[in-house]
């Protein structure tokens, strides 16, 4: 079944019952867990624990309400789509539960793995605005196109360029201060 | 608007290329924009990027790593709990049973254990033959005994005729010194057959 597409396996999960309609789910699932864990883990200032339970809840909502899907969007950009709201959502709670967040980061280490240059473009990441910090990871962390990330955003790809040069632009600005 | 779009246009620009591969017309572009240096250090802030989330994977499985390191002393720990626990278990059954021993004691009871020996003694299973003990019609004529007859209700008679040379009520003899199961009067019966059928 991995020969299918993306659209093909949903439509499959969308119109069968039993095995096969397991079987659809479990390589979408297959395909798009990690990537949407480590695009969790990034939008939600590196709390793994909760980029977990997002990727639970986001595949939870395809199980629970399958028709929410919108079958004239690909299922990609669906996905990163409902995931882009669930981090809105959570930004949210951040504003109360920053204490918890700061102690999930303390708890981990990424020291032994990345040298100190990465530590601190992670640290001036995590100091961009939301919006800013979501353009970088879906751009270059998702390594997803313009045109997907206006599908994405709903947005046009001349504004999504736009957005992402300030993104770095900021970033870049945070970066060097950090550096110096 | 149309800063917003020589933004786009750097953008793209931005992305593929360092400042010094640029055309000329698109440097003029960019340095309406923004300054050199400007344009070399999104560059360089894009491929750090690039780098930092390239080494991510590696994040994630340092972490399972590290828990996989994690899981060594922690299965030294059940280990231990485990060993505690049989040690408590074992002590506890020694208290317990001295406590027995105790109660055994003041009780004035005693608990014997009586092993019965059972000793099984083999003999000889003896396969019997049964004699025919019946005389037949033909040692009947033989031995002048006249046919039984045949009336079932009425108890068969015999008429002995003992002046021939072996008398028919020696029969009776012949049968209790061919008892049942009894082979040695095997041959003692063997001798008396002929002398019936002459």
């Amino acid at each position: 079944m991995k020969k299918y597409t993306d659209e093909q396996l949903i439509k499959i999960y969308l119109s069968t019952v039993g095995s096969l309609r397991q079987r659809a789910f479990d390589h979408l699932y297959e395909r798009y867990a990690v990537s949407m864990r480590q695009y969790f883990y990034h939008a939600l200032n590196r709390d793994l624990e909760k980029a977990k339970d997002l990727v639970h809840d986001l595949f939870l909502k395809l199980i629970e309400a399958p028709r929410s899907f919108d079958s004239q969007q690909h299922f990609k950009a669906w996905l990163y789509s409902v995931a882009h709201n669930m981090c809105k959502n959570e930004y949210r709670h951040y504003e109360v539960t920053e204490k918890y967040v700061e102690h999930v980061k303390a708890s981990f280490s990424e020291i032994d793995v990345l040298d100190e240059n990465d530590l601190y473009l992670a640290e001036s990441i995590k100091q961009l605005d939301e919006e800013k910090r979501n353009l970088i990871v879906l751009r270059y962390h998702e390594a997803l196109s313009v045109k997907e990330i206006a599908l994405i955003l709903d947005c046009k790809e001349g504004t999504i360029k736009s957005r992402l040069f300030y993104a770095i632009k900021d970033l870049t600005k945070i970066y060097k201060e950090i550096l110096s | 608007m149309k800063n917003e779009q020589h933004i786009e246009k750097v953008f793209d620009l931005l992305e593929l290329y360092n400042f010094n591969e640029l055309t000329q017309a698109d440097k003029q572009l960019v340095l309406s924009v923004m300054t050199e240096v400007e344009y070399q250090d999104m560059r360089t802030t894009i491929g750090a990027s690039k780098s930092y989330f390239d080494k991510e994977p590696l994040v994630f499985v340092e972490k399972a790593m590290e828990t996989k390191q994690f899981s060594f002393p922690q299965v030294l720990k059940y280990a231990a709990v485990a060993v505690i626990l049989v040690s408590v278990g074992f002590v506890g059954g020694k208290f317990s049973s001295s406590l027995n021993e105790v109660l055994i004691a003041s009780n004035d009871t005693v608990y014997m254990e009586k092993l019965d020996t059972i000793f099984s003694v083999k003999r000889d299973t003896i396969k019997t033959r049964e004699l025919i003990t019946v005389a037949t019609s033909s040692y009947a004529q033989a031995a002048n005994i006249a046919n039984p007859t045949t009336d079932e209700n009425k108890p068969m008679e015999m008429q002995v005729d003992c002046s021939m040379d072996f008398c028919p009520n020696d029969m009776d003899l012949i049968a209790q010194s061919s008892t049942k199961n009894n082979m040695s009067n095997n041959r003692e019966l063997e001798e008396y057959i002929p002398s019936i059928e002459q």
